[in-house]
């Protein structure tokens, strides 16, 4: 089944309210009353302005004017690719993280997960952490299992974070990582409880 | 090959529906939107040169005051039950009533609610009871997007291609005028 948040896809600016239809073409900056509900809302339209690339032709150019393109011989070349050198026009030159590659160098380093920038798919270690933190201690019996896992996930939290250079989010790892061990703390003491009798070396004895 | 590092990000604010749980950060060439689905994120990505409208708006949040109604009900179901022990029965009616207070604040709050449309995608923000930063976000969001579009406006009028210089003049040639 598919995910209720890909039930609706994306059409555009939109009312904020109900949803309905603006026109931005006559939309002014200032206080608005959506047509279709009357709610009020305040807005900033923009017009942002329309990217064309320039890509130039191998018959503009001649022979030894430019180099061809290797996907699109009629465009001329402007560039190397960083990663295989490949000859590469406006068209197939993909900027990112200080690099320009071709598609097919784009194509695989994004399926390697090497490129973080075009990573769109990411596991979620601090919902993660966050999770085990708080169901870990409804069974905080089990706390040496899920407690080292919660920590685990914790490690995991914060390495994500400073790959991303993200500022704040430290207190919910911080309360992950103190639930993590309490869970051990409570874990312990359960064995201690349970196996304390049956030794007969406890306090109860 | 080391990984480069990423420039630095800020969280603005998350926005909790019954769909989707979604939180917003800020770098400095888009709005990094992350949905949580199911402990995977999907990001997404609101350029600041692409953003089409800026909107803030206020809604109640109904919500967040779903679980202290039930609460509130349970606890008042538990205090009629309880009938046979003043004491306890006390008890649960003052605990029904802190939760229905809590209940009925929260649905009748104030929710300020930033959206910020891209030309793929949206991003949006809620603020409870924080007008005030959502009107500093507000601004922040649509001051940089006019900075973007400003700063791409201008750079593709520097990429026009100028029209070539005009040929010398031969020595035959009278000189113009």
């Amino acid at each position: 089944m598919a995910p209720l948040t890909a039930a609706r896809s994306y059409d555009g600016p939109e009312c904020p309210r109900c949803g309905g239809y603006v026109d931005l073409d006559r939309m002014v900056a200032g206080e608005h009353r959506c047509p279709t509900c009357g709610g009020v809302f305040l807005a900033t339209p923009f017009k942002p302005p329309v990217l064309r690339e320039r890509v130039g032709s191998m018959a503009e150019a001649g022979p030894e004017g430019a180099v061809p393109c290797a996907r699109h011989p009629g465009n001329a070349a402007v560039d190397n690719c960083s990663r295989c050198g490949v000859f590469m026009c406006n068209l197939c030159r993909i900027e990112i993280e200080g690099q320009e590659l071709c598609p097919g160098c784009f194509d695989r380093l994004t399926g390697q997960g090497v490129l973080s920038g075009a990573q769109t798919r990411i596991r979620d270690y601090r919902g993660l952490a966050l999770s085990f933190g708080v169901f870990g201690l409804l069974f905080s019996c089990f706390g040496l299992i899920t407690g080292p896992i919660t920590l685990f996930f914790v490690a995991q939290a914060v390495r994500q974070k400073r790959r991303w250079n993200e500022e704040g989010g430290t207190p919910a790892l911080v309360i992950a990582g103190l639930l993590g061990v309490a869970q051990i703390a409570l874990g312990i003491f359960f064995i201690v409880i349970i196996f304390t009798p049956l030794f007969g070396t406890g306090f109860g004895t | 090959m080391s990984e480069p590092l990423r420039q630095p990000r800020r969280y603005l604010g998350r926005a909790q529906t019954l769909s989707e749980r979604v939180r917003t950060y800020w770098t400095d060439e888009a709005l990094e939107v992350d949905l949580a689905d199911n402990y995977e994120i999907r990001r997404r990505r609101v350029f600041f040169d692409e953003i089409l409208l800026v909107t803030l708006h206020t809604m109640r949040g109904f919500l967040i005051s779903v679980l202290p109604f039930f609460l509130a009900l349970l606890f008042l179901v538990m205090g009629l039950a309880a009938s046979d022990e003043p004491g306890a029965q006390t008890v649960f009616w003052i605990v029904a009533a802190v939760f229905a207070a809590f209940a009925v604040g929260a649905a009748l709050s104030p929710v300020w609610v930033v959206t910020v449309y891209g030309k793929r995608t949206r991003a949006r923000m809620h603020f409870r009871l924080r007008q005030a930063k959502a009107r500093e976000i507000y601004a922040e969001i649509c001051r940089a997007a006019a900075d973007a579009q400003r700063a791409l406006a201008y750079r593709l009028t520097q990429e026009i291609p100028q029209p070539p210089p005009p040929l010398p003049l031969s020595e035959s040639e009278p000189p113009p005028g």
